[in-house]
């Protein structure tokens, strides 16, 4: 048969991906975060606190350290991340998520974490791989 | 309970019929969002011809705390065959918040080079920021063309990633 499809053969195909495998979302978040700002520490559970960036804005201008903290199933694996943060840096936090399409099928979901901050034209993030727990000073691509 | 950011393949007029959210897609002549083998034997892609257009969108089916931004696609996948069947397949992409219904002619909408959108050079998906239950971004057009000169079969393997940062 003449044509052209974006797929490998269906044996490929079959010893690749099977179907009770294929991932739909994303691993959920795995950290919460502490906002240490004016003597007070604030912590937000990270994933089921809507708004928090906004209602706890003025402490995240001020804060002079945040902390990533794995929830609960997760400190054995995921390490504990501070960032200082001096008068006149800007926080960074935020966590990626990359999705991976391989011969037509959704294969992989991966997050990170990043946790840093932004001086001066300076950029400091650090980075842990959800899966691996691996952390890395290395800011990822943007 | 983190947001979850699904694919959705759209078809029809407009492309305004959601499916999914789907695990994949083929490039066939067919406007559907069926991925299997027997899909893409059914409707093939033919020597100097186009594929139907694929149409997806990433959908917010759970919010986010704050914010989903900088969503950005990108393939580091080759999208020529090797070897024998060296002929070029060309797959390109447009990016549009509004769609038309998938032609299998050639796009109007995916009219650049996808081996052009690398990890070193992502192109934006969206520009805004997402924050609500059911919010789409913009729609990603991908068509795939084969060039007269293409064998039968399938084309080598393809990549395509995306990523988005959660807030």
């Amino acid at each position: 048969m003449n044509y052209r499809a974006a797929d490998p053969t269906e044996a490929q195909q079959a010893a690749q991906q099977p179907t009770e495998e294929l991932e739909l979302a994303p691993p959920p978040i795995a950290y919460d975060i502490e906002i240490r700002s004016g003597g007070r520490v604030y912590f937000v559970s990270w994933g089921d606190t809507p708004g928090w960036i906004r209602s706890l804005a003025s402490e995240l201008d001020a804060a002079t350290e945040i902390t990533l903290a794995p929830k609960l199933g997760h400190a054995d694996r995921l390490p504990k991340i501070r960032q200082p943060l001096e008068p006149g840096q800007k926080w960074i936090l935020y966590s990626r998520v990359t999705g991976t399409i391989t011969d037509g099928e959704i294969v992989a979901y991966k997050r990170i974490y990043a946790l840093g901050y932004e001086a001066a034209g300076r950029r400091v993030i650090q980075t842990v791989d959800h899966a691996t727990g691996i952390k890395s000073l290395e800011a990822p691509e943007a | 309970m983190a947001a979850t950011f699904e694919l959705h393949k759209y078809t029809g007029a407009s492309a305004a019929t959601e499916n999914g959210p789907i695990t994949g897609f083929d490039f066939s002549s067919a406007d559907n969002a069926t991925n299997s083998p027997a899909n893409r034997a059914a409707n093939p892609v033919y020597a100097d011809s186009y594929s139907m257009e694929t149409v997806l969108r990433l959908k917010v089916t759970a919010a986010p705390d704050n914010a989903i931004r900088n969503v950005y696609f990108w393939s580091d996948s080759p999208t020529q065959d090797s070897g024998a069947n060296a002929a070029p397949i060309t797959i390109y992409y447009g990016v549009t918040a509004s769609p038309t219904t998938p032609t299998a002619s050639q796009s109007a909408i995916a009219t650049t080079d996808v081996a052009a959108a690398t990890s070193g050079a992502k192109v934006l998906w969206d520009a805004g920021d997402l924050t609500a239950l059911n919010e789409t971004t913009d729609a990603l057009v991908l068509q795939l063309h084969a060039s007269a000169a293409a064998a039968p079969g399938d084309i080598a393997t393809w990549t395509l990633e995306w990523s988005y940062d959660e807030l």
